[in-house]
Protein backbone atom coordinates (compact mmCIF):
# COMPACT_ATOMS: atom_id res chain seq x y z
CA UNK A 1 0.00 0.00 0.00
CA UNK A 2 2.93 2.55 1.41
CA UNK A 3 4.94 1.09 -1.91
CA UNK A 4 2.02 1.95 -4.32
CA UNK A 5 1.21 5.39 -3.22
CA UNK A 6 5.09 6.10 -3.03
CA UNK A 7 5.16 5.42 -6.31
CA UNK A 8 1.83 7.62 -7.50
CA UNK A 9 3.58 9.99 -5.57
CA UNK A 10 7.06 10.09 -7.64
CA UNK A 11 5.16 9.87 -10.84
CA UNK A 12 3.07 12.72 -9.69
CA UNK A 13 6.10 14.87 -8.87
CA UNK A 14 7.94 13.61 -11.96
CA UNK A 15 5.28 14.80 -14.14
CA UNK A 16 5.11 18.28 -12.42
CA UNK A 17 8.84 18.30 -12.80
CA UNK A 18 8.56 17.69 -17.04
CA UNK A 19 6.32 20.75 -17.01
CA UNK A 20 8.28 23.11 -15.26
CA UNK A 21 9.98 26.37 -17.67
CA UNK A 22 13.46 25.85 -17.56
CA UNK A 23 16.10 27.78 -15.25
CA UNK A 24 18.61 28.07 -17.62
CA UNK A 25 17.56 28.51 -21.07
CA UNK A 26 17.92 31.63 -22.79
CA UNK A 27 17.34 33.75 -19.94
CA UNK A 28 21.16 32.57 -18.59
CA UNK A 29 22.06 34.88 -21.66
CA UNK A 30 25.81 34.87 -23.30
CA UNK A 31 27.62 31.49 -23.87
CA UNK A 32 25.30 28.13 -23.45
CA UNK A 33 27.59 25.67 -22.43
CA UNK A 34 30.84 26.09 -20.00
CA UNK A 35 32.55 23.32 -18.36
CA UNK A 36 36.00 24.19 -16.50
CA UNK A 37 37.28 20.56 -17.21
CA UNK A 38 40.77 21.37 -16.34
CA UNK A 39 39.81 21.99 -12.89
CA UNK A 40 41.60 18.97 -10.59
CA UNK A 41 39.05 15.95 -9.17
CA UNK A 42 40.08 15.08 -5.07
CA UNK A 43 37.48 12.52 -4.23
CA UNK A 44 36.34 12.78 -0.90
CA UNK A 45 36.86 10.85 1.75
CA UNK A 46 34.73 10.06 4.66
CA UNK A 47 32.66 13.38 5.32
CA UNK A 48 35.43 14.99 4.37
CA UNK A 49 33.59 17.01 1.40
CA UNK A 50 35.22 20.60 2.51
CA UNK A 51 39.02 19.69 2.36
CA UNK A 52 37.71 18.09 -0.89
CA UNK A 53 36.16 21.22 -2.14
CA UNK A 54 38.85 23.39 -1.07
CA UNK A 55 41.39 21.52 -2.56
CA UNK A 56 39.45 21.94 -5.98
CA UNK A 57 39.06 25.75 -5.65
CA UNK A 58 42.81 26.29 -4.64
CA UNK A 59 44.17 24.27 -7.89
CA UNK A 60 42.91 26.64 -10.21
CA UNK A 61 44.10 29.68 -7.92
CA UNK A 62 47.69 28.22 -8.40
CA UNK A 63 48.12 26.40 -5.01
CA UNK A 64 48.20 22.91 -5.46
CA UNK A 65 47.11 20.92 -2.35
CA UNK A 66 46.12 17.63 -1.13
CA UNK A 67 43.14 17.89 0.78
CA UNK A 68 44.36 15.45 3.35
CA UNK A 69 46.88 18.50 4.00
CA UNK A 70 43.85 20.76 4.93
CA UNK A 71 42.08 18.65 6.88
CA UNK A 72 43.82 19.66 9.98
CA UNK A 73 43.01 23.00 9.24
CA UNK A 74 39.29 22.92 8.31
CA UNK A 75 37.88 19.74 9.46
CA UNK A 76 35.71 19.55 12.65
CA UNK A 77 36.03 15.46 13.88
CA UNK A 78 33.15 15.89 16.08
CA UNK A 79 30.80 17.73 13.92
CA UNK A 80 32.35 15.47 11.12
CA UNK A 81 32.03 18.63 8.49
CA UNK A 82 33.78 21.64 8.15
CA UNK A 83 32.29 25.08 8.48
CA UNK A 84 32.33 27.75 5.91
CA UNK A 85 33.96 30.29 7.71
CA UNK A 86 37.15 27.99 7.70
CA UNK A 87 37.27 27.08 4.31
CA UNK A 88 37.49 30.99 3.94
CA UNK A 89 40.24 31.07 6.58
CA UNK A 90 42.01 28.33 5.08
CA UNK A 91 41.98 30.23 1.85
CA UNK A 92 43.27 33.63 3.37
CA UNK A 93 46.53 31.42 4.83
CA UNK A 94 47.61 29.95 1.32
CA UNK A 95 47.38 33.94 0.23
CA UNK A 96 44.79 33.50 -2.08
CA UNK A 97 41.41 35.87 -2.23
CA UNK A 98 38.09 34.37 -0.53
CA UNK A 99 35.46 36.56 -2.60
CA UNK A 100 31.72 35.28 -2.11
CA UNK A 101 30.15 35.74 -5.26
CA UNK A 102 26.71 37.41 -5.51
CA UNK A 103 24.27 34.74 -4.00
CA UNK A 104 22.27 34.45 -6.88
CA UNK A 105 21.97 32.73 -10.64
CA UNK A 106 24.02 35.78 -12.33
CA UNK A 107 26.47 35.62 -9.71
CA UNK A 108 27.04 32.14 -10.24
CA UNK A 109 27.43 32.12 -14.22
CA UNK A 110 29.14 35.25 -14.37
CA UNK A 111 32.04 33.67 -12.34
CA UNK A 112 32.22 30.28 -14.12
CA UNK A 113 32.02 32.35 -17.83
CA UNK A 114 34.98 34.84 -15.77
CA UNK A 115 36.70 30.99 -16.08
CA UNK A 116 36.30 30.88 -12.08
CA UNK A 117 34.95 27.44 -10.64
CA UNK A 118 32.87 28.31 -7.65
CA UNK A 119 32.55 26.22 -4.02
CA UNK A 120 29.53 26.33 -2.96
CA UNK A 121 27.15 24.91 0.40
CA UNK A 122 24.39 22.90 -0.47
CA UNK A 123 21.87 21.41 1.32
CA UNK A 124 20.42 18.08 0.56
CA UNK A 125 18.12 17.03 2.60
CA UNK A 126 15.53 19.32 3.58
CA UNK A 127 15.19 22.56 5.47
CA UNK A 128 14.46 20.89 8.84
CA UNK A 129 16.74 17.95 8.24
CA UNK A 130 19.79 19.64 6.72
CA UNK A 131 22.22 17.37 5.27
CA UNK A 132 25.06 19.87 4.28
CA UNK A 133 27.58 19.51 1.40
CA UNK A 134 30.11 21.15 0.00
CA UNK A 135 30.75 20.85 -4.09
CA UNK A 136 32.47 22.75 -6.92
CA UNK A 137 30.21 24.05 -10.20
CA UNK A 138 32.54 23.70 -12.79
CA UNK A 139 29.76 24.41 -15.42
CA UNK A 140 26.74 24.23 -16.54
CA UNK A 141 24.64 23.32 -20.07
CA UNK A 142 21.80 25.73 -20.57
CA UNK A 143 20.18 23.37 -23.54
CA UNK A 144 19.52 20.31 -20.88
CA UNK A 145 19.05 22.84 -18.13
CA UNK A 146 22.09 20.78 -16.24
CA UNK A 147 24.76 22.15 -14.13
CA UNK A 148 27.78 20.18 -13.72
CA UNK A 149 29.93 19.46 -10.66
CA UNK A 150 33.01 17.90 -8.72
CA UNK A 151 31.25 16.61 -6.06
CA UNK A 152 31.96 13.87 -3.21
CA UNK A 153 33.42 11.05 -4.67
CA UNK A 154 31.93 11.70 -8.23
CA UNK A 155 34.40 13.50 -10.64
CA UNK A 156 31.62 14.69 -13.15
CA UNK A 157 28.11 14.95 -11.60
CA UNK A 158 25.94 16.44 -14.09
CA UNK A 159 22.29 17.70 -12.07
CA UNK A 160 19.64 19.25 -13.00
CA UNK A 161 19.59 23.36 -12.70
CA UNK A 162 16.13 22.83 -10.24
CA UNK A 163 17.84 20.73 -8.49
CA UNK A 164 20.47 22.50 -8.30
CA UNK A 165 19.48 25.70 -7.11
CA UNK A 166 16.76 24.30 -4.47
CA UNK A 167 19.89 22.56 -2.87
CA UNK A 168 21.63 25.65 -3.23
CA UNK A 169 18.96 28.04 -1.90
CA UNK A 170 18.36 25.74 0.95
CA UNK A 171 22.09 26.44 1.75
CA UNK A 172 21.67 30.14 1.91
CA UNK A 173 23.13 30.85 -1.69
CA UNK A 174 26.31 30.73 -0.03
CA UNK A 175 28.92 30.44 -3.29
CA UNK A 176 32.81 31.36 -2.46
CA UNK A 177 35.47 32.25 -5.51
CA UNK A 178 38.98 31.93 -4.32
CA UNK A 179 41.24 33.79 -6.34
CA UNK A 180 45.26 34.29 -6.97
CA UNK A 181 46.09 37.59 -5.70
CA UNK A 182 46.50 40.00 -8.49
CA UNK A 183 42.91 38.49 -10.47
CA UNK A 184 39.81 40.92 -9.59
CA UNK A 185 36.17 39.10 -9.37
CA UNK A 186 33.97 39.61 -12.49
CA UNK A 187 31.87 42.65 -11.74
CA UNK A 188 34.10 43.20 -8.53
CA UNK A 189 31.85 44.95 -5.75
CA UNK A 190 34.78 47.37 -4.32
CA UNK A 191 34.00 47.02 -0.34
CA UNK A 192 33.64 43.50 -0.37
CA UNK A 193 36.96 42.76 -2.12
CA UNK A 194 38.47 45.30 -0.07
CA UNK A 195 36.95 43.48 2.85
CA UNK A 196 38.34 40.16 2.09
CA UNK A 197 41.53 41.50 1.30
CA UNK A 198 42.19 43.15 4.36
CA UNK A 199 41.19 40.52 5.64
CA UNK A 200 44.26 38.34 5.42
CA UNK A 201 45.96 41.27 7.07
CA UNK A 202 48.31 38.94 9.24
CA UNK A 203 47.25 35.86 7.81
CA UNK A 204 48.62 36.00 4.25
CA UNK A 205 52.25 36.13 2.96
CA UNK A 206 52.87 39.91 2.58
CA UNK A 207 53.32 40.12 -1.10
CA UNK A 208 50.22 38.01 -1.60
CA UNK A 209 49.23 41.35 -0.09
CA UNK A 210 50.64 44.10 -1.73
CA UNK A 211 49.40 42.10 -5.08
CA UNK A 212 45.75 42.39 -4.05
CA UNK A 213 45.78 45.77 -2.92
CA UNK A 214 47.70 47.33 -6.27
CA UNK A 215 45.40 45.17 -8.24
CA UNK A 216 42.35 47.09 -5.82
CA UNK A 217 44.38 50.20 -6.83
CA UNK A 218 44.16 49.55 -10.76
CA UNK A 219 40.80 48.98 -10.63
CA UNK A 220 39.68 51.72 -7.96
CA UNK A 221 42.62 54.61 -8.42
CA UNK A 222 43.63 56.51 -5.70
CA UNK A 223 41.33 54.63 -3.18
CA UNK A 224 42.31 55.48 0.28
CA UNK A 225 41.66 51.84 1.80
CA UNK A 226 43.52 50.39 -0.62
CA UNK A 227 46.44 53.16 -0.20
CA UNK A 228 46.90 52.16 3.46
CA UNK A 229 46.26 48.17 2.21
CA UNK A 230 49.28 48.82 0.09
CA UNK A 231 51.48 50.80 2.54
CA UNK A 232 51.03 47.87 5.34
CA UNK A 233 51.80 44.96 3.03
CA UNK A 234 55.06 46.96 2.15
CA UNK A 235 55.90 47.57 5.56
CA UNK A 236 55.07 43.91 6.48
CA UNK A 237 57.46 42.77 3.59
CA UNK A 238 60.25 45.11 4.86
CA UNK A 239 60.16 47.24 2.33
CA UNK A 240 59.39 50.58 4.67
CA UNK A 241 60.56 53.09 1.96
CA UNK A 242 57.90 51.79 -0.31
CA UNK A 243 55.31 52.07 2.51
CA UNK A 244 56.94 55.09 3.19
CA UNK A 245 56.03 56.75 -0.17
CA UNK A 246 52.13 55.46 -0.05
CA UNK A 247 51.40 56.95 2.91
CA UNK A 248 53.17 60.45 1.98
CA UNK A 249 50.96 60.45 -1.12
CA UNK A 250 47.75 59.78 0.96
CA UNK A 251 47.99 62.16 3.30
CA UNK A 252 49.39 64.20 0.55
CA UNK A 253 45.68 63.92 -1.05
CA UNK A 254 43.78 64.25 2.69
CA UNK A 255 46.02 65.97 5.50
CA UNK A 256 42.91 64.61 8.03
CA UNK A 257 43.23 60.78 6.80
CA UNK A 258 44.51 59.78 10.56
CA UNK A 259 45.76 56.28 9.65
CA UNK A 260 47.84 57.65 6.81
CA UNK A 261 49.59 60.80 9.16
CA UNK A 262 49.88 58.02 12.27
CA UNK A 263 51.59 55.29 9.91
CA UNK A 264 54.02 57.73 8.39
CA UNK A 265 54.73 59.25 11.38
CA UNK A 266 55.74 55.58 12.56
CA UNK A 267 58.19 55.19 9.43
CA UNK A 268 59.50 58.46 9.63
CA UNK A 269 60.53 57.71 13.20
CA UNK A 270 61.32 54.47 12.87
CA UNK A 271 64.35 55.39 10.61
CA UNK A 272 65.48 58.47 12.79
CA UNK A 273 63.26 61.63 11.45
CA UNK A 274 62.36 61.98 14.55
CA UNK A 275 61.62 65.78 14.28
CA UNK A 276 59.64 65.51 11.03
CA UNK A 277 57.53 62.18 12.77
CA UNK A 278 57.10 64.56 16.02
CA UNK A 279 55.55 67.46 13.90
CA UNK A 280 53.34 65.19 11.83
CA UNK A 281 51.74 64.06 14.95
CA UNK A 282 51.37 67.56 16.76
CA UNK A 283 50.02 68.69 13.86
CA UNK A 284 47.22 65.86 13.97
CA UNK A 285 46.48 66.24 17.48
CA UNK A 286 46.13 70.06 17.01
CA UNK A 287 43.24 69.04 14.04
CA UNK A 288 41.70 67.08 16.71
CA UNK A 289 39.10 67.80 19.55
CA UNK A 290 40.16 67.26 22.64
CA UNK A 291 38.23 64.49 23.74
CA UNK A 292 38.57 62.80 20.12
CA UNK A 293 39.27 58.42 20.75
CA UNK A 294 41.81 58.93 18.24
CA UNK A 295 44.15 61.35 20.11
CA UNK A 296 44.88 57.93 21.90
CA UNK A 297 46.50 56.77 18.94
CA UNK A 298 48.64 59.29 17.85
CA UNK A 299 49.60 59.75 21.67
CA UNK A 300 50.90 56.29 21.99
CA UNK A 301 53.03 56.48 19.05
CA UNK A 302 54.16 59.94 19.83
CA UNK A 303 55.28 58.70 23.24
CA UNK A 304 56.60 55.22 21.31
CA UNK A 305 59.17 58.05 19.32
CA UNK A 306 60.36 59.96 22.05
CA UNK A 307 61.19 56.65 24.33
CA UNK A 308 63.01 55.48 21.45
CA UNK A 309 66.98 56.03 21.54
CA UNK A 310 68.16 58.79 19.67
CA UNK A 311 70.42 58.54 16.15
CA UNK A 312 71.65 61.74 13.93
CA UNK A 313 68.58 62.71 11.48
CA UNK A 314 69.55 60.60 8.18
CA UNK A 315 69.73 63.91 5.28
CA UNK A 316 66.62 63.17 3.40
CA UNK A 317 64.23 63.54 6.01
CA UNK A 318 61.25 65.25 4.56
CA UNK A 319 60.14 68.51 6.14
CA UNK A 320 56.50 69.43 7.47
CA UNK A 321 55.03 72.56 5.86
CA UNK A 322 52.65 74.95 7.94
CA UNK A 323 49.51 72.99 7.38
CA UNK A 324 50.86 69.64 8.94
CA UNK A 325 51.48 68.28 5.23
CA UNK A 326 54.83 67.50 4.16
CA UNK A 327 57.28 68.01 1.60
CA UNK B 1 33.17 38.61 47.42
CA UNK B 2 36.75 38.56 48.79
CA UNK B 3 38.65 41.47 49.30
CA UNK B 4 41.32 40.48 46.43
CA UNK B 5 38.31 41.68 43.89
CA UNK B 6 39.40 44.97 43.57
CA UNK B 7 42.91 44.14 42.82
CA UNK B 8 41.51 41.09 40.50
CA UNK B 9 38.95 44.01 38.44
CA UNK B 10 42.90 46.06 37.79
CA UNK B 11 44.84 42.78 36.80
CA UNK B 12 41.70 42.34 34.52
CA UNK B 13 41.64 45.85 32.98
CA UNK B 14 45.60 45.89 32.85
CA UNK B 15 45.04 42.31 30.60
CA UNK B 16 42.39 43.51 28.20
CA UNK B 17 44.57 47.14 28.04
CA UNK B 18 48.30 45.48 27.01
CA UNK B 19 46.28 42.94 24.58
CA UNK B 20 44.71 46.29 23.14
CA UNK B 21 47.87 47.71 22.73
CA UNK B 22 49.53 44.52 21.30
CA UNK B 23 46.87 44.19 18.77
CA UNK B 24 47.82 47.94 17.07
CA UNK B 25 51.10 45.55 16.91
CA UNK B 26 49.46 44.58 13.24
CA UNK B 27 50.57 44.81 10.85
CA UNK B 28 54.21 44.75 12.67
CA UNK B 29 55.04 47.38 14.89
CA UNK B 30 53.57 48.76 18.05
CA UNK B 31 52.36 52.14 16.85
CA UNK B 32 51.57 51.16 12.89
CA UNK B 33 47.66 50.72 12.57
CA UNK B 34 46.19 48.49 10.55
CA UNK B 35 44.30 48.09 7.48
CA UNK B 36 41.21 46.86 9.39
CA UNK B 37 41.16 50.17 11.86
CA UNK B 38 41.26 52.40 8.32
CA UNK B 39 38.18 50.62 7.31
CA UNK B 40 35.99 50.79 10.04
CA UNK B 41 35.42 53.60 12.74
CA UNK B 42 38.17 54.15 15.36
CA UNK B 43 35.66 53.75 18.55
CA UNK B 44 34.33 50.55 17.22
CA UNK B 45 37.63 49.38 16.27
CA UNK B 46 38.75 49.50 20.11
CA UNK B 47 35.87 48.54 21.31
CA UNK B 48 36.01 45.50 18.64
CA UNK B 49 39.64 44.64 19.27
CA UNK B 50 38.78 43.81 23.34
CA UNK B 51 35.83 41.26 21.76
CA UNK B 52 38.67 40.16 19.69
CA UNK B 53 40.79 38.71 22.13
CA UNK B 54 37.88 37.03 24.08
CA UNK B 55 36.51 35.59 21.05
CA UNK B 56 39.43 33.96 20.10
CA UNK B 57 40.16 32.44 22.75
CA UNK B 58 36.16 31.10 23.47
CA UNK B 59 36.52 29.98 19.95
CA UNK B 60 39.63 28.23 20.49
CA UNK B 61 37.28 26.20 22.63
CA UNK B 62 35.16 25.41 21.05
CA UNK B 63 37.41 24.38 18.17
CA UNK B 64 39.19 21.85 20.63
CA UNK B 65 35.75 20.61 21.83
CA UNK B 66 35.20 19.47 18.31
CA UNK B 67 38.28 17.16 18.56
CA UNK B 68 40.78 19.65 17.06
CA UNK B 69 44.35 19.37 18.10
CA UNK B 70 45.04 22.48 20.22
CA UNK B 71 47.68 23.75 17.90
CA UNK B 72 45.88 23.59 15.05
CA UNK B 73 42.87 25.19 16.59
CA UNK B 74 45.37 28.14 17.85
CA UNK B 75 46.28 28.75 14.05
CA UNK B 76 42.68 28.36 12.65
CA UNK B 77 41.41 31.54 15.34
CA UNK B 78 44.05 33.70 14.17
CA UNK B 79 42.65 33.07 10.07
CA UNK B 80 39.43 33.95 11.43
CA UNK B 81 38.10 37.91 11.03
CA UNK B 82 36.51 39.07 14.31
CA UNK B 83 33.19 38.97 12.04
CA UNK B 84 33.65 35.24 11.83
CA UNK B 85 35.09 35.03 15.19
CA UNK B 86 31.90 36.51 16.57
CA UNK B 87 29.41 34.34 15.00
CA UNK B 88 31.30 31.30 15.39
CA UNK B 89 31.49 32.06 19.21
CA UNK B 90 27.92 32.93 19.02
CA UNK B 91 26.43 30.10 17.76
CA UNK B 92 28.65 27.29 16.44
CA UNK B 93 26.07 24.30 17.15
CA UNK B 94 23.45 26.05 14.76
CA UNK B 95 26.43 26.55 11.97
CA UNK B 96 26.19 24.43 8.99
CA UNK B 97 28.77 22.11 8.66
CA UNK B 98 29.23 20.20 5.54
CA UNK B 99 29.79 16.78 5.22
CA UNK B 100 27.97 15.04 7.59
CA UNK B 101 26.08 13.54 4.86
CA UNK B 102 27.04 9.76 5.86
CA UNK B 103 26.72 9.55 8.92
CA UNK B 104 22.45 9.98 8.32
CA UNK B 105 22.54 7.72 6.34
CA UNK B 106 23.08 4.17 7.91
CA UNK B 107 20.35 5.17 10.09
CA UNK B 108 17.52 5.91 8.24
CA UNK B 109 18.77 4.63 5.01
CA UNK B 110 14.98 3.13 3.81
CA UNK B 111 12.87 6.57 4.74
CA UNK B 112 16.04 8.10 2.47
CA UNK B 113 15.70 6.22 -0.42
CA UNK B 114 12.14 6.57 -0.63
CA UNK B 115 12.72 10.45 0.02
CA UNK B 116 15.55 10.32 -2.88
CA UNK B 117 12.93 8.54 -5.16
CA UNK B 118 10.05 10.90 -4.90
CA UNK B 119 12.30 13.59 -5.46
CA UNK B 120 12.40 15.43 -2.08
CA UNK B 121 16.27 15.24 -1.28
CA UNK B 122 19.72 14.04 -3.32
CA UNK B 123 20.97 12.97 -0.63
CA UNK B 124 22.85 9.53 -2.72
CA UNK B 125 24.32 12.29 -5.14
CA UNK B 126 26.07 14.22 -2.77
CA UNK B 127 27.71 11.38 -1.08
Amino acid sequence: MTLVRAAGLAAVLLLAACGRTPVLGPTAGGDARIELAQVPFYPQSAYQCGPAALATVLGPAGVVVDPEQLVSAVYLPEKKGSLQVELVAAARRYGRVPYPVNPDLTGLLDTLRAGHPVLVLQNLGIAHWPLWHFAVVIGFDARRDEFILRSGTTKREVTSARRFMDTWKLAGNWGLLVLPPGELPPAADRERYLRAVTDMEGVAPPQALREAFAAALARWPDDPWALVGLGNAHYGAGDARAAEAVFRDLLARDPTHLVARNNLAQLLGERGCRAAALELLDAGLAQLASAAREREQLAATRAEILAAATVPEPGDCPRVVAAGGIE
Amino acid sequence: MTPSNPSRHLLTLALVLSLVCSTATQPAAAAMMSTAQAATGTRAEQLDRVDHFLAQDSVRGLLEQQGVDPADARARVQALSDSELQRISNNLDQLPAGGSVLAVIGLVFVVLIILEIVGVINVFKGI
